[in-house]
């Protein structure tokens, strides 16, 4: 009895041996791509190598990554349908990805269904078109992306050539990318870092009603931020020849630079607000004294008076901004302007604001 | 399904023909034995026919959406250009051309935007019109007042813009500070005080700025195709969003406009408060876009 009872032990161990190895040689999935025991929903389609590629997602989290493949892959979670709609031609220049939860569903062009997690994986040279009402977004390693979320945070990192989301209440991030840039939002912050233009004429433009937009390393000769309330952060050297607008009505604008910083001045508060800034402005057209704080209050109050060319304008001392004249009492609406150069004014900076204040930090 | 009574999304689905197979089958075995859901599909299918009229012209090409999305799309990027070509070329420019750069860009937009809130106005007077002839059948007379109810008045009252209060300064003596539009917050702080919304009535104005004519009419026609379909569909989170957002911005409008007004020449001023027009067309576009949406059942 104990002989037969060690002999099956010894066959059931002979027996799973091949099964334990080949299941340690199997190539793990990467890292951060889903198992694909997640996502029981699966098709593919040959795709050219810059397909368009689009998705409407009603409810659900959409994950779009780029391959070196000329296909066109989608996995979704649940029960549901899922269908690659492509014209009749191989390899297909446009896939329409259709989802459901309904697993009867007849899904045709335009619909917009739901699913928990739906994962595109598309050749790097795709363009990607995601709309989505609720759910996040990430894009990664794709040509392009168009992303327009209703509510749900975007992602997007490592895109080539353009990048445009737009976004009602969420946040957006966009990194690590080249091309154009557009990002609109309305109550979600906005993150650009590390993006550089990939062909001449490329733009950055960040808009925002009250989420706070932040610009960090953005390589891009024109750059355009604005903001009702939200407050905009510009973080990085300045592009020779470049265009930097930043308007806010009521939030802060503040841009930190390298203090070697080269640029054309151009500042204005309409009704009230600071210019603060840590940099010596040689003015050509106002005749503040040298040496008076620049700021709001140490301004001249508009009209201005006949400018005196070649003053310089120091930089604010310690503790002086948003300090004016002592005691003078506020004014109802005391705009202010700053209009002169630093350096050789190698780039332009235009800031205005109605109500918020006016920063030029030295990094 | 031969014991219960069809509901009334089955029977959509049922005209539809959204429903599978089996389903339909039953649905049609259960009709065929059910004097009420026979009943209640007519009627079902009265509401259906009178929307595939209503709709016809957008139906009539092949991705309605597409065609909807487009038209407010288009009217969005037109007054965008306008804005655009406003605050950016204003430097160096004359004010005559930064104005007349704005009514030159104002033709088609907003009548675009206002045929289609006509086209939903006749839609939804069309529902009231069916829902008051079902229900209210043997009174003839108050029928014709449901339908053609006199319209709102427009609020007269005049609203004059809030004031721009001055903010207790933390530190004795600072300047600049003495002014700030509802709802401007500290960076970080986004999700804040909320300001209330005031709406922006239509009452007699001193002075019509140049374009701004065009803002509010797009404004008006954006507001009645989310008021007719919109706003419930989004979720009460983004809802609350929405509603925030709309009520900082029309805050901002009536701040720059007043100092505008005051001075017409002051091309900044004026470019804030077309910027800002610009941003709640932008976001109410989006919105509307949305009722759209859910209204097609797309």
């Amino acid at each position: 009895m104990k002989f037969s009872l060690l002999t099956l032990l010894f066959a059931l161990a002979l027996a799973c041996a091949p099964r334990a190895a080949a299941q340690q040689q199997r190539p793990s999935p990467a890292k951060d791509e889903p198992a694909a025991e997640e996502f029981p929903l699966e098709r593919r389609a040959e795709a050219e190598a810059r397909a368009v590629v689009s998705l409407c997602v009603n409810e659900g989290d959409v994950i779009v990554r780029g391959w070196d493949r000329n296909e066109v892959r989608a996995r979704a979670e649940g029960e549901g349908t899922l269908r690659l709609l492509t014209p009749n031609v191989r390899p297909a220049p446009r896939v329409e990805v259709l989802v459901s939860e309904d697993k009867e569903a007849d899904l045709n062009a335009g619909h917009c269904g739901s699913n928990e997690t739906v994962e595109l994986t598309v050749p790097r040279g795709a363009t990607v078109e995601v709309e989505s009402r609720t759910g996040h977004v990430e894009v990664a390693d794709v040509a392009e992306a168009r992303v327009k979320v209703l509510s749900g945070d975007v992602e997007v990192r490592r895109v080539a050539r353009a990048v445009q989301v737009s976004c009602l209440s969420g946040d957006v991030s966009v990194s690590d990318s080249t091309g154009s840039v557009r990002i609109n939002t309305v109550s979600g912050d906005v993150e650009a870092r590390n993006l550089r233009t990939s062909a001449a004429g490329d733009d950055f433009e960040a808009k925002s009603v009250s989420g706070d937009v932040t610009i960090e390393g953005v390589a891009h000769g024109s750059v355009t931020g604005s903001s009702t309330s939200g407050s905009l952060l510009y973080t990085g050297p300045l592009a020779r020849g470049g265009s930097y607008d930043f308007r806010t009505i009521s939030g802060e604008v503040t841009m930190e630079l390298p203090a070697d910083a080269s640029f054309n001045l151009h500042a204005k508060v309409v009704v009230s607000g600071e210019i603060v800034t840590d940099f010596p402005v040689k003015t050509a057209g106002t005749s503040a004294p040298a040496g008076a704080p620049v700021n709001t209050a140490g301004m001249p109050p508009a009209p201005p008076t006949p400018p005196v060319p070649g003053v310089e304008v120091p930089p604010t001392p310690p503790g002086h901004a948003g300090k004016g004249p002592k005691g003078k009492a506020p004014r109802e609406q005391e705009s202010a302007r700053l209009d002169g150069t630093v350096g050789t004014g190698d780039a332009v900076i235009n800031l205005s604001s109605f109500s918020g204040s006016l920063h030029l930090v030295k990094r | 399904m031969t014991d219960r009574h069809l509901d009334e999304g089955t029977l959509q689905a049922y005209i539809d023909g959204e429903l599978s197979q089996t389903h339909a089958a039953a649905a049609a075995a259960h009709l065929a034995a059910c004097e009420a859901c026979s009943a209640a599909l007519a009627e079902v299918e009265d509401e259906s026919s009178f929307f595939a009229t209503a709709f016809a012209p957008d139906e009539a090409v092949s991705v309605p959406t597409a065609a909807l999305r487009a038209r407010l799309n288009a009217a969005v990027a037109q007054l965008d250009n306008a804005a655009e070509s406003g605050q950016r070329h204003s430097q160096g420019r004359t004010f005559g051309g930064f104005l007349a750069s704005f009514s030159g860009l104002f033709t088609f937009t907003p009548r675009a935007a206002a045929a289609f809130a006509t086209l939903l106005v006749a839609v939804a007077a069309g529902i009231i019109y069916f829902s008051s002839q079902r229900s209210q059948q043997p009174q003839g007379s108050s029928q014709i007042a449901q339908v053609n109810p006199a319209p709102a008045p427009e609020s007269k009252e005049v609203q004059t813009p809030p004031e721009i209060t001055p903010v207790a300064s933390p530190e004795p003596g600072k300047v600049g500070k003495a002014a700030q539009v509802a709802g401007s917050k500290p960076r970080g702080a986004n999700h804040s005080a909320e300001p209330k919304r005031q709406p922006l009535t239509h009452a007699p104005k001193a002075e019509e700025l140049p374009g701004e004519k065009e803002y509010q009419t797009a404004i008006a026609s954006l507001e009645k195709t989310i008021k007719f379909g919109g706003e419930q569909s989004l979720r009460p989170t983004v809802r609350a969003d929405y509603e925030r957002n709309l009520a900082l911005l029309d805050s901002a409008i009536q701040q720059t406009r007043q100092v505008a007004a005051q001075n017409p020449k002051d091309k900044d001023a004026v470019g804030f408060l077309m910027a800002t027009y610009q941003s709640k067309v932008e976001l109410l576009s989006r919105v509307a876009d949305q009722a759209q949406v859910a209204a097609l059942g797309r």
